[in-house]
């Protein structure tokens, strides 16, 4: 069983207009029906160009966006309503669970589906009942995801608060999660920490501005670990870095996910650090997942007309190596308000088809492990 | 024969006066373009690398002056018979500046969002800068501006012209900028990281925009970036820059085939690369330094793994160890190494 597994991810960001009435006159899909899964001890990149929902992806996962649809399953355990309204989780246990394809016969469950079936024959199929026994120990439930998954933010200036000392930021979640009984443990747990991601004991009462860049966000990356996280969703994490300090980080990083086994989401637009780091890696374009794969095989020979694009217009640092000219596209990214129709990269793609300004394509299976959405690999 | 440079500093030094002390942002840095030649000036955040092009630009401001050495531009703006003669740009009066700047010296910044005047149509600014530097009308500046836009791949430059900023795109904003800064076809272009605001694909349509321009005009080009990758992509010669001094001068290849200075080949293994697999990145320990009063030392000696006694008491000079490659360094990598290294 996977760590994480994101199963047709939406994320839509309504917008509104109207000054006193507000309406919804659409949706910007930032993600839109986005399926991978994470394994322990393994690192997932997500690459793709500014506005793609990379970040929205992540965020999602350790729900700082309420998700708009779809499952996000932690081993095994479904926790997309955890954090949904009363109606809406209600709704949304109807819609996924008891209507779903052979739900009420109890067969063939999933972990998932089993909690709910259990719920649904206690309450011998009262929703109101359902919702009570399944939301009973929600708090724990939420507490309990809370620690184990964690994010590190782009911009380590604005993720740290500036008025507490990094003996503060870091004792706060031991406590509060319980994980240390008392203050003095706490701190002795902290200095441990903070000489694990390259620090040294006595930087426990300074104040973020007394730190550099890098170390700043060496303790981001503690903060991100003081309570054994079993995922840490890493965005951009050293985009904000100079390239000395940002292989600190990454060795940092990977020697960490040694310790821990963690699961690592690493969300990034710099392509040569993505490649780095993760075995597999998802490619995105407007909301939408377009090839996924394992890194190796994406980076050696990618399949999808994007993702050769995006290869060949990043630069290489070797004067020998002249970029592939031939795969260069032009325009930019469409508005993801208005997407184009059909495949969204259609008005920019070299290999464009009658098709594929008529309908999206759905997801073509390489292998075990690729998936690429485009026609050109229809069987 | 080689032709003289068109642009030539000297030992510059730019220091800032500020209340806590002088902080030395540029020390003596010396570099020559030519014609048709792309200089890159590598370099982490304050290191140097922006002062230096802006004290060329004479775009140094109260408390930053220039505190030593010579910007000699071969220039005929200033002569009275129309011959080419040097400028020292150091020198120059505020006053007398403005003729250089825009006409001699074009600039593009890195975000086109705030280089560009958000209360002006694109047309207006750009017609402005060529009314000003030369003898022309606006409407033959406005047929100048609608020629150039279509050169920097504009669509329709004509109905595009009276458009504002916020209507364009950053790639398109960006060239805008570009189409700016070659208005008046100046001798030097200076770019301070063009594409650093730019997604991946937008910057690759720039390069290669920026390149084919700079093969057109033959103008010599000065590029700004902290990206190693795109230099190699762009620049002829490169200049690397660490802590307020360049560290290491030489031809592309040489600087990526045969980097000798410690810093520069450290950083170069720890860059990730797209084109192979690699088993690790090696960092570079330590932290950049702070710029506020440091020693006179090299100021790479904290992180430097080849650091010897000599270094912890003279700063070395930057000493031309091989033909046009630049080293400032007492004990830089050995060349029998480098070739080791690769072999096996």
């Amino acid at each position: 069983m996977s760590l994480l597994e994101v199963v047709n991810l939406k994320k839509y960001f309504p917008i509104k207009q109207g000054f006193l009435v507000e309406k919804t006159v659409g949706y910007v899909k930032a993600v839109d029906d986005v399926s991978f899964s994470v394994d322990k001890n393994q690192t997932v990149g997500i690459v793709g160009e500014s506005g793609c929902g990379k970040t929205t992806i992540g965020k999602s996962i350790v729900r700082l966006h309420e998700i708009t649809d779809g499952e996000v399953l932690l081993n095994g355990e479904d926790t997309s309503v955890y954090f949904f309204k009363k109606r809406k989780a209600q709704k949304f246990i109807q819609k996924n669970y008891i209507e779903a394809e052979g739900f009420k016969e109890g067969k063939n469950l999933k972990p998932s589906q089993k909690i709910v079936y259990d719920a649904y024959n206690k309450a011998d199929g009262n929703l109101e009942k359902i919702y009570n026994i399944l939301f009973e120990d929600i708090h724990e439930k939420r507490k309990a995801l809370r620690r184990k998954v964690q994010i590190v933010f782009q911009d380590p200036m604005s993720s740290l608060n500036p008025r507490m000392t990094v003996g503060q930021m870091l004792i706060e979640p031991l406590i509060f999660h319980e994980i240390v009984k008392n203050r003095d443990e706490a701190i002795k747990v902290v200095k441990g920490l903070l000489e694990k991601v390259g620090l040294k004991s006595y930087h426990i009462d300074r104040y973020p501005h007394q730190f550099s860049g890098g170390q700043r966000q060496r303790i981001a990356v503690a903060r991100s670990i003081t309570v054994n996280p079993e995922l840490i969703v890493l965005d951009e994490p050293t985009s904000a870095l100079d390239v000395s300090v940002q292989a600190q980080i990454v060795q940092l990083l990977q020697k960490l996910q040694e310790d821990l086994k963690a699961g690592y989401i690493f969300i990034s637009h710099n392509l040569a650090l993505v490649r780095f780091i993760s075995q597999i890696v998802g490619v995105m374009y407007l909301g939408k997942m377009v090839e996924y794969g394992d890194s190796e095989e994406v980076f050696e020979d990618p399949l999808h007309p994007y993702t050769k694009a995006l290869l060949a217009a990043a630069p290489i640092p070797d004067p020998d190596k002249k970029r592939n000219r031939k795969e260069l596209i032009g325009g930019q990214v469409p508005s993801p308000i208005n997407r184009p129709s059909g495949c969204f990269f259609h008005p920019r793609c070299k290999y464009k088809m009658d098709i594929c300004s008529k309908e999206y394509p759905e997801e073509y299976i390489i292998n075990e492990k690729h998936k690429v959405a485009c026609f050109l690999y229809k069987k | 024969m080689k032709s003289k440079p068109i642009l030539s500093v000297n030992n510059l030094s730019t220091y800032f006066d500020m209340a806590e002390g002088i902080v030395k942002a540029v020390q003596d840095v010396s570099f020559d373009l030519h014609r048709n030649e792309v200089l890159g000036i590598v370099g982490e955040t304050g290191s140097g690398k922006s002062v230096t092009v802006k004290s060329i630009a004479g775009l140094i401001d109260s408390p930053g002056r220039i505190a030593s050495g010579e910007i000699k531009l071969l220039t005929d703006e200033f002569s009275k018979n129309k011959k080419e003669e040097y400028v020292d740009l150091a020198e120059l009066q505020y006053e007398r500046f403005s003729r250089i700047r825009g006409k001699h010296i074009g600039m593009i910044f890195q975000d086109p969002m705030t280089s560009l005047d958000p209360m002006y149509t694109i047309g207006n600014q750009m017609v402005e800068t060529i009314v000003h530097h030369e003898k022309v009308s606006a409407a033959e500046a406005k047929e100048r501006s609608i020629k150039l836009l279509e050169l920097v791949g504009i669509p329709k430059p004509s109905e595009r012209i009276d458009d504002y900023p916020f209507q364009l795109s950053g790639g398109q904003r960006q060239r805008v900028v570009i189409a700016i800064a070659l208005s008046c076809n100046p001798e030097v272009l200076i770019s301070d990281e063009p594409t650093t605001a730019l997604d991946v694909t937008v910057q690759a349509q720039i390069l290669e925009l920026m390149k084919d321009l700079q093969e057109e005009y033959k103008n010599g080009m000065i590029f700004i970036t902290h990206d190693l990758a795109v230099i190699a992509e762009i620049a002829s010669k490169v200049s690397i820059m660490y802590g307020s001094y360049q560290m290491e001068v030489a031809p592309v290849e040489k600087v990526y085939k045969e980097a000798r200075h410690p810093y520069t080949y450290a950083l170069l293994s720890c860059i990730p690369r797209l084109d192979i697999k690699q088993s690790e990145l090696l960092p570079i320990p330590g932290q950049p330094p702070v710029m506020m009063n440091p020693p006179e030392l090299c100021p790479y000696l904290p992180r430097c793994r080849r650091s010897i006694e000599k270094c912890k008491k003279v700063l070395p000079d930057l000493i031309e160890i091989e033909k046009d490659h630049f080293v400032r360094c007492n004990n830089p990598v050995a060349k029998e190494y480098l070739v080791k290294e690769k072999t096996e």
